[in-house]
């Protein structure tokens, strides 16, 4: 017996085990995923500037997604089916702290779902049986952080297989934090004048399933991947943002069926319209169940009196999108009940006023699924005034059955049928761009209409271009007018193209005299091609009615609008614009005043304010028990009310200049004394403290800084195969290969600008001022030496020192600038859209110190927040301004800017926390940490003495000097010391500071 | 009855009148006279908004006149835009409404229209901006570089010997303004029976019977043009300042507006500001009597 056990036992283990073996065998079919080893893990610590050229010039190697397609064109339809978990993946690639942040989490109800950081690239090993065309479900879970989208690279088999799958968005979820009355009805807030005050937002994360789709919108339907069969890797390359998987299913691409087959199918059932009385649902679109964007929320809309609702006077959040609701990908998602099952037409009553002549179009799902094929493209025709029309696509309008019970409604903006004809214009647009490089590369931008080019042997291959591009321009111009049903204003921009194109084309002469007639109209196109892209809707109500019932009433009548716009004038005399009012809680009262100044381009406004105060109202009051009057006040006010009395407590945003000047005068309280100044001032770089500090005294908070980084576009590098320059050096190098092709470089001229000569100073070693601001230091050995090398620049290197910077850099002429950092990342970011990903920035280059290390500082300026002499409660102002520049607070500023303005609208903190926690990719981060970081930061915010005006001016005067009449830079800097030491010592009088002999 | 008890009288009897003129004065008092006062107040101390002023007597001229280098830079460009700006200007104001005036109603609508644009339309004037812009694909640069004169773009703005001349011309453009339209009602309302007994009484030609007739007739416009003329050609500076900048390249076009705005809203010196102001003032002031007495001139 005691011999049998043993033997028992080991034959039960081996039937378990054969048992164990043979489900593994069985489910291998269905999960065949061989994740027989550990996963590997490479770390490697890139070196950017080198991959980023290769990187260029791989992505313009790029098939697209319809020339892929089409290779496999004959290929069978697959049916295999594979699911498989995230965490089994089979390798990762990427930094050391991206490694560190992969991990297995669970999340609402999936225990073993992987976490994988914004960097790195993992990648899961698949097995499949038959080669062929198959596509991704991908079961992720978003996680709560940044108002960004999810940005992710698929690659397969180790390659990029086509352009679209370079950039696919996974978007995330938000949901309105709705206000409640008294009687539990959701509704608007109010502000102190009665204004509604629109939702704020939080993220909603839940499971869902992104199936890879074409982010730009170029693209119908889903985007699929071509295995090969056996096995295949598959990798997902982050971009921007972490996110959760849980599970990727490969799957054959589903077909969906066509409208006729649906009404078919419906009438076959014998679905009929609900009969009911009360079978007619309306939503009102200002209340969204999910977003897509933090940014759609509900606006007001005051063009006609009978949208729902409608005020005079005050504004009501009575609608939703706009242009906040324009970018491809973008959704909302509406609930409604339906109480009896039937045949329902679904109706909306919108606005579009954007794209002139054209419709603009959404993906209409019900429950999560588009319906019938047509569904994909509805289109919302133009007009000045609001519409109301059925679901349609331009030709049929659609009835939906939807059966009685709960269900959700999503409209997804789509380019529709405009989507092949875009990206065949942005071909175009970037052939007619290299075309003009070209020719440009030749003749410089003044090209001498009777020099003989010899543009035919120079670029044949240009000159077939140019044919090639003017006949696909006319034949998208035929093919718009066939889509959008008219010639519109939209296609005179294309055939001024087209026509210029077919002159040059037709004589080598007419090449060199239409040069600069074509780079204005490839500005228009590019203006154009980004208008057209944008699929702005805004959209009241949507009425989900009886199939065959009546549309309601579109506009008002010409009485009511009347009566409408006379009320309102009647109401603008009794509403105070400029107060944001005051919370109702706390007893102690700070005064804040926020100044319609221009900070990175952007006017601080309204808007602004309006963040500003719902910012207190939920976060400053509540925590500190201290009530904020915020008040929009315009520039140049302050001075007249400090004068009079009237003066704020506190002042948001003045320039680093205004700081000083105030607190010389003894306007300004210094902050020195106020518990918790140090910890306060650790927030930010020492510099952007010192900038506003006054022997010793420090008389603001900074609030945002100022300084230049290196704008470089990648294609145009990578095509003359030169690396982005580290050093002045390399900056001279890569001049002479760039002007031998007529391309300059933009450098800030001191025409504007002196933080150029600045910067120069700094990486030199030299300093402004000397004894203490009693002179100033140009006159020292380092600062002519500066003086002299920066204008060379100019006067040897001819760089140029007036030009527009957004322009040039736009179209290739100048393809390193030189400018400041957030405003021209704004401005360019929507100036350019067609550009995306072929520009980036760095850090501007530095000078090669004698021990061989490389000095990048950039001279900048701060602006900060600053305290009035006449404060009497300075506890409470001070406890503002701690709130104000903590990082919490100012990455929720940053955050609700971008919300409000989009892309364009990032914020340049001086909060450096708060800065890296932006929406920045992770390579756009990495840039700015090179500048903005607290060990060894690459930014010296100028020093401000009392008298420092005289300085730019100067700088200036001497700079032209040197670029007219080619005088020593040296010799004429000293010319103009004496008139700033005198400036200097005089004020310095005037203030009783101790000055220097010399002047006095 | 003294003088005194008269002029009580009468004030009382005519009461209504003050009424009447009560609103006009108060805030002609308030919001041109009381500035006026304090500034020249001002111009005694030093004062710089924020601080209360202290005085210090006579300092700020003594130093304006004598340590100032710029303010006589200033001086001397005010002086030059000036003499020619003011006296051009209104010279072309009144030749082109005298040649207007010639036309028939329709046109002389429309071609008033045309010269008066310039003027009405605020910051037209950039458009020489453009023109003159000193990047190498601004107008004027770029026909330079393609003819082959120069290489590199000239900074027009940011060159002592181009910024005066270009913004003389600029101001001569948009000046043709409300005195040119306060000459042309001039000319419209002159009797046409002056012209008549004119020319009976033995006109030769048209200068005569400008010079005799339609001069004399319209000496109120004229004296208004010629206020106007003056103010305009003294406060010149936003010209300046939009198409060059400011300060401009070595104090080329600084003017003594400029100076003014340089040391009130610049340097927080309101004192020393109003001490420009004064006399700025004065050379106004001073340039009127001339003008009102180069008027009195006409026509004999």
């Amino acid at each position: 017996m005691e011999l049998r056990k043993p033997i028992r036992l080991t034959a039960l283990v081996t039937a378990l085990l054969m048992l164990f073996s043979f489900t593994a065998v069985a489910a291998e079919d269905l999960l065949t995923v061989t994740s027989a080893s550990e996963p590997e893990i490479t770390i490697e610590e890139r070196e950017t500037e080198q991959s980023l050229i290769a990187e260029v010039k791989e992505l313009m190697s790029d098939v697209t997604y319809i020339d892929y397609i089409s290779l496999y064109a004959g290929a069978g339809k697959p049916t295999e089916r594979i699911v498989f978990k995230a965490n089994e993946y089979a390798s990762f690639t990427g930094t050391s702290a991206q490694a560190a942040g992969l991990h297995t989490v669970s999340a609402e109800g999936v225990s073993d779902a992987l976490y994988t950081p914004d960097g790195g690239t993992l990648t899961w090993n698949v097995n499949v049986k038959e080669a062929g065309l198959y596509t991704f479900d991908i079961k992720y879970y978003q996680v709560e952080g940044k108002a960004t989208d999810i940005e992710r690279i698929i690659q397969v088999n180790g390659k990029v297989p086509y352009s679209e799958a370079r950039s696919l968005i996974l978007k995330k979820f938000w949901v309105d934090v709705y206000n409640y009355d008294e009687d539990g009805n959701v509704c608007f807030g109010k502000d102190a004048s009665g204004n509604e005050i629109r939702f704020s937002k939080k993220e909603a994360p839940r499971w869902s399933v992104y199936t890879p789709i074409d982010s730009n919108g170029y693209v119908n339907g889903e985007l699929c991947f071509w295995l090969e069969e056996g096995e295949n890797t598959i990798g997902i390359a982050a971009q921007r943002e972490p996110v959760i998987i849980d599970t990727i299913t490969i799957r054959p691409s589903s077909s969906v069926i066509s409208y006729k087959e649906y009404l078919d199918a419906c009438n076959a059932a014998g679905y009929k319209a609900p009969e009911g009385e009360n079978a007619a649902v309306k939503i009102q679109a200002e209340y969204p169940t999910y977003t897509s964007d933090r940014t759609i929320y509900a606006i007001n809309n005051r063009s006609s009196s009978i949208t729902e609702p409608q005020q005079a006077g005050n504004t009501v959040c009575n609608c939703i999108g706009g242009d906040k609701w324009q970018t491809v990908g973008q959704w909302i998602e509406w609930e409604f009940d339906i109480a009896e099952s039937g045949m329902y037409s679904i109706d909306y009553r919108y606005l579009q006023s954007s794209v002139d002549g054209m419709f603009t179009s959404r993906t209409l799902m019900i429950d999560g699924a588009v319906p019938f094929a047509e569904a994909y493209n509805l289109e919302f025709m133009y007009g000045r005034t609001f519409k109301t029309v059925h679901s349609t696509d331009g030709s049929n309008d659609f009835m939906f059955y939807l059966p009685a019970g709960h269900h959700t409604l999503t409209l997804r903006v789509t380019l529709g049928n405009l989507g092949s004809i875009i990206q065949r214009l942005k071909e175009t647009m970037a052939d007619v761009n290299s075309i003009y490089l070209a020719i440009l590369k030749i003749t410089g931008p003044n090209p001498d209409e009777y020099t003989d080019y010899r543009f035919y042997q120079a670029i044949p291959d240009k000159i077939q271009l140019m044919r090639s591009s003017a006949a696909t321009l006319r034949e998208i111009v035929a093919e718009f007018a066939e889509v959008s049903g008219m010639y519109s204003s939209n296609t005179a921009t294309l055939d001024n193209v087209a026509r210029i194109l077919e002159t040059m084309a037709r004589s080598e002469y007419n090449i060199a005299k239409n040069l600069s007639s074509l780079k204005d109209y490839i500005g228009s196109f590019g203006t154009w091609l980004n208008g057209v892209t944008k699929q702005s809707l805004t959209l009241d109500y949507i009425y989900i009615q009886p199939a065959g019932s009546k549309l309601p009433k579109a506009d008002d009548n010409f009485f009511q609008s009347a009566w409408f716009e006379i009320k309102n004038f009647v109401m603008s005399f009794f509403i105070d614009y400029s107060y944001f009012g005051s919370g109702d809680e706390g007893n102690a009262f700070v005064d804040v005043w926020m100044v319609t100044a221009a900070v990175n381009g952007l006017t601080a406004g309204r808007d602004q304010a309006q963040i500003v105060r719902q910012m207190i109202n939920e976060s400053f009051t509540p925590e500190s028990g201290i009530n904020a009057n915020l008040k929009l006040v315009a520039n140049g006010t302050l001075l007249p009310a400090i004068l009079s009395g009237q003066g704020p407590d506190v002042v948001m945003t003045s320039g680093q200049t205004d700081v000083i000047n105030y607190a010389i005068r003894g306007a300004v309280k210094p902050l020195n004394d106020f518990p918790g100044f140090e910890d306060v001032c650790k927030r930010f770089l020492r510099t952007a403290v010192d900038a506003v500090t006054l022997y010793g005294k420090t008389y603001g908070v900074p609030e945002t800084m100022n300084y230049y980084m290196m704008f470089y576009r990648k294609d145009v590098l990578a095509e003359m195969d030169l690396d982005v320059p580290d050093t002045w050096d390399d900056v001279k190098t890569i001049n002479s290969t760039l002007s031998s092709q007529n391309l300059l470089i933009g450098m800030p001229s001191a025409r504007t600008d002196p933080n150029g000569y600045y910067t120069f100073l700094y990486q030199m070693g030299g300093e402004l001022y000397k004894n203490d601001g009693q002179l100033i230091a140009f006159d020292e050995n380092v600062g002519l030496r500066a003086f002299t090398n920066y204008c060379s620049y100019f006067t040897d290197l001819s760089f140029p020192v007036t030009y527009d910077s957004a322009n040039r850099f736009r179209t290739g002429e100048m393809p390193i600038l030189m400018a400041d950092f957030i405003t021209f990342y704004n401005q360019f970011t929507v100036f350019a859209t067609e550009l995306k990903g072929l520009w980036g920035f760095t850090i501007i280059p530095g000078t090669i110190q004698e021990d061989g290390s490389v000095n990048h500082t950039a001279a900048g300026s701060c602006t900060a927040m600053i305290m009035m002499r006449d404060c009497e409660d300075t506890m409470s102002a001070w406890e503002y301004m701690k709130w104000w520049t903590r990082h919490d607070t100012q990455g929720q500023y940053a955050n609700e800017l971008v919300a409000l303005l989009g892309p364009a609208g990032k914020y340049s903190t001086a909060n450096v926390e708060a800065l890296y926690e932006m929406p920045w990719t992770s390579m756009e981060l990495k840039e700015i940490k090179k500048v903005i970081n607290s060990e060894n930061p690459a930014l010296k915010c100028n020093e401000e003495m009392p008298g420092g005006y005289i300085l730019a001016r100067n700088v200036k005067f001497a700079f032209m000097k040197v670029y007219n009449q080619k005088t020593v830079a040296s010799e004429t800097m000293l010319d103009y010391i004496d008139a700033i030491n005198k400036e200097l010592t005089r004020k310095r009088l005037e203030f009783d500071l101790e000055v220097s002999d010399k002047y006095n | 009855m003294t003088k005194m008890q008269w002029t009580l009288k009468e004030m009382k009897r005519n009461y209504m009148a003050y009424i009447m003129v009560a609103p006009y004065y108060l805030i002609f008092t308030l919001f041109t006279v009381a500035p006026v006062a304090l500034s020249i107040f001002f111009g005694f101390t030093i004062f710089n908004i924020i601080e209360p002023p202290k005085f210090i007597f006579l300092d700020n001229y003594i130093r304006l006149f004598l340590d100032d280098d710029i303010f006589i830079i200033a001086c001397k460009n005010t002086l030059v835009f000036a003499v020619i700006t003011g006296p051009v200007s209104y010279l072309m104001s009144f030749f082109t409404a005298w040649f207007i005036n010639e036309l028939s109603p329709r046109i002389r609508a429309f071609v008033t229209l045309i010269f008066y644009a310039p003027s009405i339309s605020g910051a037209l004037y950039m458009i020489w901006q453009t023109l003159f812009s000193g990047d190498s694909v601004g107008y004027i640069n770029s026909i330079l570089i393609r003819l082959g004169t120069i290489t590199k773009p000239i900074q027009f703005f940011e060159q002592a010997q181009y910024v005066t001349p270009i913004c003389i011309v600029v101001a001569l453009w948009t000046s043709l303004g409300t005195a040119f339209l306060s000459f042309i009602g001039g000319l419209q309302v002159i009797d046409k029976a002056l012209f008549e007994a004119a020319a009976v009484d033995g006109i030769k030609n048209r200068w005569q019977e400008l010079w005799y007739v339609t001069l004399p007739s319209m000496k109120p416009q004229l004296m208004l043009g010629a206020v106007l003329a003056i103010t305009q050609s003294f406060g010149f500076g936003t010209i300046v300042t939009a198409l060059a900048g400011f300060p401009t390249v070595d104090y080329a076009a600084h003017t003594i507006v400029h100076h003014l705005e340089d040391y009130g809203g610049q340097r927080f010196e309101v004192g020393y500001a109003s001490a420009i102001a004064v006399i700025l003032f004065a050379i106004m002031i001073g340039a009127n009597l001339l003008v009102k007495n180069a008027i009195k001139k006409v026509g004999q």
